[in-house]
């Protein structure tokens, strides 16, 4: 007859074992991923006696000495529960859309546009967009010589187009529309459920027994807050894209790559045309 | 015979003359304003006047190859500065020259380095010639000027003669 202490060791090492396999299955990308249980108390986690050891991602048995006294107090089969405040690394905020009910109604849509203005008073050109972009509310991204790239809210954004082609003789207009609700879509829940993730191995950390799963842990726990970070920098961009549309007026001739001309009239002296030539008296 | 050889051998001479005379000189009347000074030996215009301050007028003649109406050619010349040099066209309005012929003055602006400037265009459209007169200067001075100028080319007259409509074709 087995003793119940034997059986109990027994079941626990083949459970470890389990747990390992599948860990490795997880961190190769074959794993299950873990759900947390409707059963499992909130803030907890299920430890390596939970019939369903196949759900774990990762073995992490907790080693004894981070275990909280409660639950060393409670011996093996107890459940610790993690106050908000052992998270090491507390959750921030989301970045959200331009407005959360308004982007499950309309799309999210960046705006760019470029002017080509006649070189002439260049400068007195570049002041006036200068400004028209600050008085609506925008902000100057960029201004050269001969060209300015400013950022207007979004809602504004026509009316300063308008605007801009009035301080000199417009040559060509390019405006642009990019719908990137989808992208956007697509980027938060990738990021909700990265957040997710990363609070689940936060949990699993608390838990590990030894220090090369305790490593192994931080490791998972490393690479997912990159992807989060370079995650939220991604929809903080497109969010700030959606906001501010983008507007670069120049003052300088088109290059004639760009020209698009589909006829070339033969006749040479339309170049030789022009103040260089005319002035030049050499 | 001999008479026959000397009217060929003289009207060879007067021939090669006058085709020389009909190609060699400009067709219009010199326009120099007043305060400005007519530029010799010039090669690319066939008139071409400046005053100290940098103010240019120049008169360009174009053999009228192939026909074109006053439209055509004015549409050319906005769209060779406008379009590919980026100067501003500021305005266009109908010109005459003395005897009445219609042309058209395209007013642009442009900036040469940090300097304004201004650069004007006016065609006229004989049978023959397309005749180009252009203006240019630094703003400010051109601006100062604006009367002599107009009076310049308003007083512009293409010459159409018998010799030049005989061999205007050459």
């Amino acid at each position: 007859m087995v003793r119940s202490t034997d059986w109990f060791a027994s079941f626990r090492w083949r459970a470890l074992l389990l747990l390992i396999t599948f860990g490795t299955c997880e961190a190769c990308g074959l794993g299950v991923g873990y759900r947390p249980s409707a059963s499992t108390p909130s803030g907890g986690h299920q430890f390596d006696d939970d019939p369903r050891p196949m759900s774990m991602p990762m073995p992490l048995p907790m080693p004894r000495s981070q275990l909280a006294a409660p639950a060393l107090a409670a011996g093996p089969v107890a459940r610790p529960t993690l106050a908000p405040s052992d998270n090491p690394s507390p959750e921030p905020k989301t970045p959200e859309p331009p407005s959360n009910t308004e982007s499950k109604r309309k799309p999210l849509l960046i705006y760019e546009a470029t002017l080509d203005l006649a070189v002439f008073e260049a400068k007195k050109g570049l002041d006036a967009v200068e400004k028209l972009a600050l008085e609506v509310g925008g902000y100057l991204v960029n201004r050269t010589d001969s060209s300015i790239l400013v950022r207007v809210p979004a809602a504004r954004f026509e009316e300063t187009l308008k605007k801009s082609s009035a301080f000199g003789d417009e040559l060509h207009r390019n405006v642009k529309v990019r719908d990137v609700t989808l992208e956007f879509t697509d980027l938060s829940v990738r990021l909700d459920n990265l957040l997710q993730m990363r609070k689940r191995v936060t949990e699993l950390l608390a838990q590990t027994k030894n220090v090369d799963e305790a490593l192994r842990v931080e490791q998972e726990l490393t690479r997912i807050t990159s992807e989060i970070e370079s995650l939220k920098g991604k929809l903080a961009l497109l969010g700030e894209l959606i906001q501010y549309s983008t507007l670069e007026v120049r003052f300088q001739p088109r290059p004639v790559e760009r020209l698009n001309r589909t006829v070339q009239l033969p006749f040479p002296w339309l170049r030789n045309l022009g103040l260089t030539n005319l002035l030049r008296l050499e | 015979m001999a008479n026959a050889a000397t009217f060929f051998r003289f009207g060879g001479v007067v021939g090669t003359t006058l085709i020389a005379l009909a190609s060699c000189t400009r067709h219009f009347e010199p326009i120099t304003p007043a305060g400005f000074v007519e530029l010799n030996n010039q090669k690319e215009y066939a008139y071409r006047a400046t005053n100290p301050d940098g103010v240019v007028i120049a008169v360009r003649e174009i053999k009228h190859d192939p026909k074109g109406a006053l439209a055509f050619w004015e549409r050319a010349v906005e769209n060779e500065l406008r379009e590919g040099r980026g100067y501003a066209l500021l305005g266009k309005e109908a010109a005459r020259t003395r005897s009445g012929l219609v042309g058209t003055t395209l007013r642009f602006g442009h900036d040469e380095g940090r300097n304004t400037h201004l650069y004007s265009i006016t065609v006229f459209v004989t049978g023959d010639h397309v005749f180009l007169i252009e203006v240019g200067g630094p703003k400010n001075v051109v601006e100062g000027k604006a009367g002599a100028i107009r009076a310049a080319i308003a007083s512009f007259e293409p010459e159409e003669g018998i010799i030049h409509s005989l061999f205007g074709w050459l």
